[in-house]
């Protein structure tokens, strides 16, 4: 009896332990996020800190964005020639290079990029803290764990993403500037045109959505590695989750966002 | 404030389907030396770890003087946690700050000491480890026995009152582990702490302590003086006094 109704039920109840599951740590993470937001503002302050975190998520990453900015523009403004030589529209490629750039592609890429150095980073370095009961150690020193290890990194991804994107946008029109004017665009309409179809809103938006993304991916990273359980396994099973969970993240909520405000 | 008696009663955990404490009482003796001694993997180090907050007991009470603190909110804790010191098994040290930072964190952390002030001090404490040669060293670059020590020395900077060691001399050579049991001895005599040592070594325990009790199966099964122990015939505390592999408690690591 018990094994035949276990056939019908068991993928109900796992459904709803993965349900529960899911609220359980929907809600615990947003917990983290808001106290690691508001223990940042308070003393002792953590200036220092939050001086290395930035130098982490923003400065060491510098060339691995320029690299994808450079590259995704390039191959964009190939693919965008291509087309719009069918209806003779190559004076647009400028503008549809930059603003691919600015309000999606800048962003995205650098997010995706720098969870890859820096998430996934900050989930093994935090576990690795469990493990090693370094986050016990602070917690009987009476100091926060949270303040001291989510609230830096949090902060320097919410401030160096935009700054990152920004390095992605101007880049990655740099990119496809070298390869349309390779390809016999007029560099001269190739820009003029940029002025013409390019708002501030655009770049701005962009560079916005860019700061949510660096909350996601920073504080999603500390939540997989200080909840990590397990040991040394545990650890690279917090860094890799820590990247799969925000770049579904990222790009869903890039969706949302996109739809909002354009 | 001086040193608190500490007191447990019916202490219940289970990690999913494995109960470690089972309905745990203990008496802890304020302004001494306790140790409480038991096998590997018998639920010492989770004991200890409910004293100071860290785990959260299914069921029980922790009392520090006449305050409950199971279930207590965080300021109570931390408030708690100023007067508490804990020396975790493999030392715990902050891997990214040098062994002399590492020291003087809890001066600067709990008393907003400068790191020149909190570091004269981490000194002091590090050359009574013979240890001052290792001020700029990372953890890392310590052995275990180094590392144990600088925990020490963290652990005993801010003289507080409740002082949690879980195997302190595990690990070390006999000369070390003299000179640690030493310190702790010292330390008492200097800050008048209640001293809680989670220890599997019996002959410190019975040398050391003015009060000792024996977990076993999730309980503790004995408590009172080292003599007391010496005197006592109960199976599994004869078997662990004696090193015996056969008796009821198993194997003996
Ligand atoms: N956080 C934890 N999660 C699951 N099991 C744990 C955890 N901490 C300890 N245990 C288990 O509890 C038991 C007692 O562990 P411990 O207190 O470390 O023993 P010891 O007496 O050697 O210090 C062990 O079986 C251990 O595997
Ligand atoms: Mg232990």
């Amino acid at each position: 009896m018990a094994a035949q109704s276990s056939i019908i039920l068991t993928p109900v109840a796992r459904l709803g332990a993965l349900t529960l599951g899911a609220l359980y740590h929907l809600g615990n993470y947003s917990l983290l996020l808001f106290r690691a937001l508001a223990s940042a503002f308070g003393p002792p302050w953590r200036l220092r800190g939050i001086l290395r975190q930035m130098e982490a998520v923003g400065v060491e990453s510098i060339f691995v964005v320029i690299l994808t900015g450079l590259f995704t523009g390039g191959v964009f403004t190939l693919q965008v020639i291509y087309g719009f030589r069918l209806f003779a529209a190559e004076s647009l490629v400028g503008p549809t290079v930059a603003l691919a750039m600015c309000r999606e592609l800048g962003p995205v890429l650098t997010a995706l990029m720098v969870t890859g150095r820096v998430g996934s980073a900050m989930a093994a370095e935090l576990g690795a803290m469990r493990v090693t009961e370094q986050i016990d150690a602070l917690t009987v020193m009476a100091a926060d764990p949270i303040k001291f290890l989510i609230s830096p990194r949090i902060i320097a991804g919410l401030t160096m993403l935009p700054f990152l994107a920004a390095v992605a946008d101007f880049t990655g029109i740099l990119g496809g500037y070298a390869v349309a004017v390779a390809k016999g665009v007029d560099p001269g309409q190739f820009v003029g045109r940029i002025r013409d179809h390019v708002v501030l809103a655009d770049v701005v938006n962009g560079l916005t959505k860019s700061g949510v993304f660096g909350l996601i991916l920073t504080s999603v990273g500390c939540y997989m590695g200080y909840y990590s359980q397990g040991g040394a396994e545990g650890v690279g099973r917090a860094a890799t989750g820590a990247v799969v969970i925000s770049y579904v993240a990222i790009l869903a909520s890039d969706f949302l966002m996109t739809a909002v405000m354009f | 404030m001086s040193a608190p008696a500490i007191t447990v009663r019916n202490l219940n955990k289970s990690f999913g389907s494995l109960p470690v404490l089972k309905g745990l009482d203990l008496n802890l003796a304020p302004s001494r030396i306790n140790f409480i001694i038991g096998q590997s993997g018998g639920g010492k180090s989770v004991l200890l770890k409910h004293l100071a907050g860290l785990l959260a007991p299914d069921q029980g009470e922790i009392w520090f003087d006449d305050r409950q603190m199971a279930g207590a909110a965080p300021a109570d804790w931390r408030a708690l946690r100023m007067r508490m010191a804990f020396l975790f098994q493999d030392g715990a040290l902050f891997d990214s700050l040098s062994v002399g930072r590492n020291v003087a964190f809890p001066l600067w952390v709990q008393q907003r000491a400068d790191w020149r002030a909190a570091g004269r001090k981490a000194r002091e404490r590090l050359e009574e480890l013979d240890l001052a040669g290792a001020w700029d060293a990372r953890p890392g670059e310590l052995s275990a026995g180094e590392r144990k020590r600088v925990a020490l020395a963290r652990a005993l900077i801010m003289e507080p009152e409740i002082l949690f060691f879980d195997e302190p001399t595990t690990g070390l050579d006999p000369l070390l582990s003299e000179q640690v049991d030493g310190l702790i001895g010292l330390t008492l005599a200097r800050t008048r702490a209640t001293v809680v040592v989670v220890s599997h070594d019996i002959a410190a325990a019975l040398a050391l302590a003015d009060q000792v009790a024996m977990i076993h199966s999730g309980r503790i099964i004995l408590e009172g003086s080292p003599e007391t122990f010496r005197r006592s015939g109960e199976p599994a505390v004869r078997q662990f006094l004696a090193g015996d592999s056969e008796g009821p408690l198993g194997f003996l690591d």
